[in-house]
């Protein structure tokens, strides 16, 4: 009958979720009412059909709260705006109840929402639309948060979240892996290094605020008393901030190492030593002493840099244009136009070249700063780089008044330990890379064959530079069974003579030390001696190369046999 | 959930063969599964008149929770081209938020599409491609809903 109000489903708000399943019923309830008084047309609805209630508040309404007044289409015609099906088609016991859960005039089927708010929710396709929070459902149109209902279970939002979380900090949580894992080798190959070149008591003396943090267990370990935890670390906070030089010095040391072999760090290692007789500390208020012989460890290798650059350049000017000529000349022929040509464009063999040409062009720079490690084949990088010191002096503050007798002022008190931090440098005199036969180095012209020698020289650098420190360490051990007991032991023996070389003993003063006789200083002079024994042996190498390319002569075919034979006595 | 995007499509088919936007037509939709639409592009002088440029709609079945997969496609004869446009690669891959994932809600439809790339192409004001376009057409692989693209360009 026509006067019966028109009983919709919509307006009928049953309370929660079971509500889609049992809809199909309610459906069925309605349905002998609405198949009778659902009129084909909806403009014929009964005269008392509810007035649309025209405040918005009501359709804010959450999707399931039932609600007394009706929504304002219930007259008209509602068009699901995700199927485009509208309530004419609705077939009362399939068809999910209409929902309007925003002020728009949007309106849709239950089963549509909830289909595209699983969408949302979870994005099948990609991966990317992943935020802290679960994304806010909002009505495309008019941007109003659609709020569903749904049992709250906290544990399930709390793992849901901690998934997010989880999957967020993946990235950061990795770098800092890697971080924390190249900053331990380095600290432990700085450790290496620092014993090669100080010797065991120094060495020991140096490192010992750190071995002790080094092998502690971790805090977590000491969960179960939070006071031990507590004081743990506070101890460890203490610890770091008092021997941060230690703590930042030490593992710098293996990149330094392994920079002071390129030409990377050129305008850097000048200025440390200046820095670091900035920042030096004194603590007996004197000022730096140059004139006493023999000098501190730290302003040993504080002046490192200085000698390694003076170095590099007096082997170029002697013998720079020379090696490059016996380069060449082992070279064949026809790519030696080609090697002319790039002389004449400035790039030179060496590194050192850039300090000395200012006419080589940008680009080539930066090739050779590639191939620089194909130039070290030609042995010009080594000498460059033997003598780079460590600007770990800045960094670590030297006791340097202390340094001068170490070995016998055995352990310094340890109320001076603090201050008796190690003249940290360890020279980063790298090792040399076995010294290749010239002809090996590919043509300087070659881009893509130089670069791809270099990744192979790269390592090589990379390792030679680590060896360095235990090279040098082994030559002055050399240099303490080559020179005579008198020069290198620290037993008090006094011979009165104005000799310089004698200071160099330390045997005309009233000091008992000299350079030689202390570990570091013999490890400083050996590595310096092996630069110059290998440079030495690297240029006689290359010369007698080229005067042995010269003398060549092809052979020509004297014996019998072999295929294509000829006649014998063939001409030569 | 087929039966919604076949039922949705049947909609849209019938509403599509009614009256139109100026500029747009309905080329062919044989099957639910890709239509294609002409579209002309009035008052502007970058895409003359007498250019017209064809649209392929891909649907997928669960259109329309999902969006379509919308390129311009070349041809021969008739003679259609790809229109210039700084969002519009060489291939016909179309960078518009509206067709992404992000920006697609099932409140739009055909219709709607063709109505933005209308108004996006009749608003443009640079001849030109997409920086990287010579890399992307060439080096592409994915289908257009996989790409991520970054909508940046607020001003076309």
């Amino acid at each position: 009958m026509a006067s019966l109000p028109q009983r919709r489903p919509s307006q009928r708000r049953p309370s929660p979720e079971e509500e889609s399943r049992a809809s199909p019923q309610r459906n069925l309830d309605t349905s002998p009412e609405a198949q009778s008084t659902t009129p084909q047309h909806p403009q014929t609805l009964p005269i008392n059909h509810q007035t649309p209630v025209s405040t918005g508040e009501e359709r804010t309404d959450d999707v399931k709260t039932p609600a007394p007044s009706p929504t304002a289409p219930s007259d008209e015609v509602q068009t699901c705006w995700i199927c485009f099906s509208d309530s004419t088609e609705d077939i009362p016991g399939q068809t999910s109840p209409w929902r309007d859960p925003c002020p728009c005039a949007l309106v849709a089927h239950e089963a549509c929402l909830l289909d595209w708010i699983a969408d949302i929710e979870a994005p099948a396709k990609n991966s990317r639309a992943r935020t802290l929070r679960a994304p806010k459902i909002q009505c495309p149109q008019c941007k109003t948060e659609i709020k569903l209902t749904r049992s709250r279970d906290y544990l399930v939002d709390a793992v849901r979240a901690l998934e997010r979380l989880g999957a967020r900090s993946l990235t950061p949580a990795a770098l800092l892996f890697v971080g924390g894992s190249l900053y331990q080798s380095s600290l432990l190959w700085g450790v290496h290094s620092i014993y090669a070149v100080f010797g065991v008591e120094d060495g020991w003396r140096i490192l010992q605020p750190l071995f002790h943090n080094v092998l502690r267990a971790p805090l977590e370990v000491y969960a179960a008393s939070p006071r031990d935890a507590a004081d743990k670390l506070l101890g460890l906070v203490v610890d770091h901030l008092v021997h941060w030089r230690l703590y930042v010095g030490v593992p710098l040391i293996t990149p330094m190492l392994i920079l002071s072999r390129t030409h990377l760090a050129d305008s850097i290692l000048p200025v440390l030593p200046v820095l670091f007789f900035a920042t030096q500390a004194h603590p007996r208020a004197e000022p730096l002493d140059f004139t006493r012989w023999p000098p501190s460890a730290s302003l040993c290798f504080a002046v490192l840099p200085y000698i390694r650059q003076a170095y590099n350049v007096g082997y170029e000017k002697v013998w720079g244009e020379h090696i490059r000529r016996w380069a060449r000349e082992v070279q064949p022929r026809s790519t030696q136009t080609a090697t002319e040509e790039a002389d004449e464009n400035g790039v030179e063999g060496g590194m050192l070249a850039e300090a000395i040409d200012p006419d080589t062009d940008d680009d080539n720079i930066f090739e050779v700063r590639i191939d620089g490690d194909l130039w070290e084949e030609w042995g010009d990088n080594e000498e460059a780089d033997e003598e780079v010191m460590e600007p770990l002096q800045p960094v670590i503050q030297p006791q340097q008044q202390e340094q001068a007798p170490p070995l016998h002022q055995p352990p310094l008190a340890e109320t001076e330990a603090d201050h008796a931090q190690p003249p940290p440098n360890i020279p980063d005199n790298r090792p040399p890379a076995a010294a290749r036969p010239a002809p090996a180095a590919a043509q300087p012209h070659n881009h893509e064959h130089r670069l791809a020698i270099s990744t192979t020289a790269l390592a090589e650098t990379i390792l030679g530079a680590l060896l360095f420190p235990t090279l040098a360490s082994l030559s002055g051990s050399l240099l303490t069974f080559l020179l005579p007991k008198t020069w290198v032991t620290s037993l008090p023996v006094h011979i009165p003579s104005a000799n310089w070389l004698k200071s160099l003993k330390g045997t005309d003063t009233t000091r008992v030390t000299g350079l030689l006789q202390t570990k570091w200083g013999r490890s400083l002079v050996g590595g310096c001696v092996f630069v110059v024994v290998k440079d030495a042996v690297g240029v006689y190498v290359r010369w007698r190369l080229a005067g042995m390319q010269r003398g060549r002569r092809v052979r020509d075919w004297n014996g019998v046999g072999g295929v294509g034979v000829r006649p014998s006595g063939g001409d030569s | 959930m087929a039966g919604m995007s076949s039922k949705r499509l049947q909609k849209e088919l019938a509403k599509l063969h009614g009256t139109l936007p100026p500029g747009i037509s309905l080329v062919s939709a044989e099957n639910l599964r890709e239509w294609q639409m002409d579209m002309s592009i009035p008052d502007n002088p970058i895409y003359p008149p007498t250019e017209t440029y064809r649209l392929r709609f891909i649907f997928s079945p669960s259109y329309p929770i999902e969006a379509p997969e919308v390129v311009f496609v070349q041809l021969a004869n008739p003679e259609r081209k790809i229109p210039i446009h700084p969002h519009i690669y060489t291939n016909g891959i179309i960078c518009l938020d509206l067709l992404d994932s992000q920006g697609w809600s099932p409140v739009h439809n055909v219709e709607s599409i063709c109505i933005s790339i209308q108004s996006m192409l009749a608003g443009n004001t640079k001849a030109e491609r997409p920086p990287g376009d010579a890399e992307f057409v060439r080096s592409n692989r994915q289908r257009p809903r996989d790409i991520n693209f970054l909508y940046h360009d607020p001003s076309v």
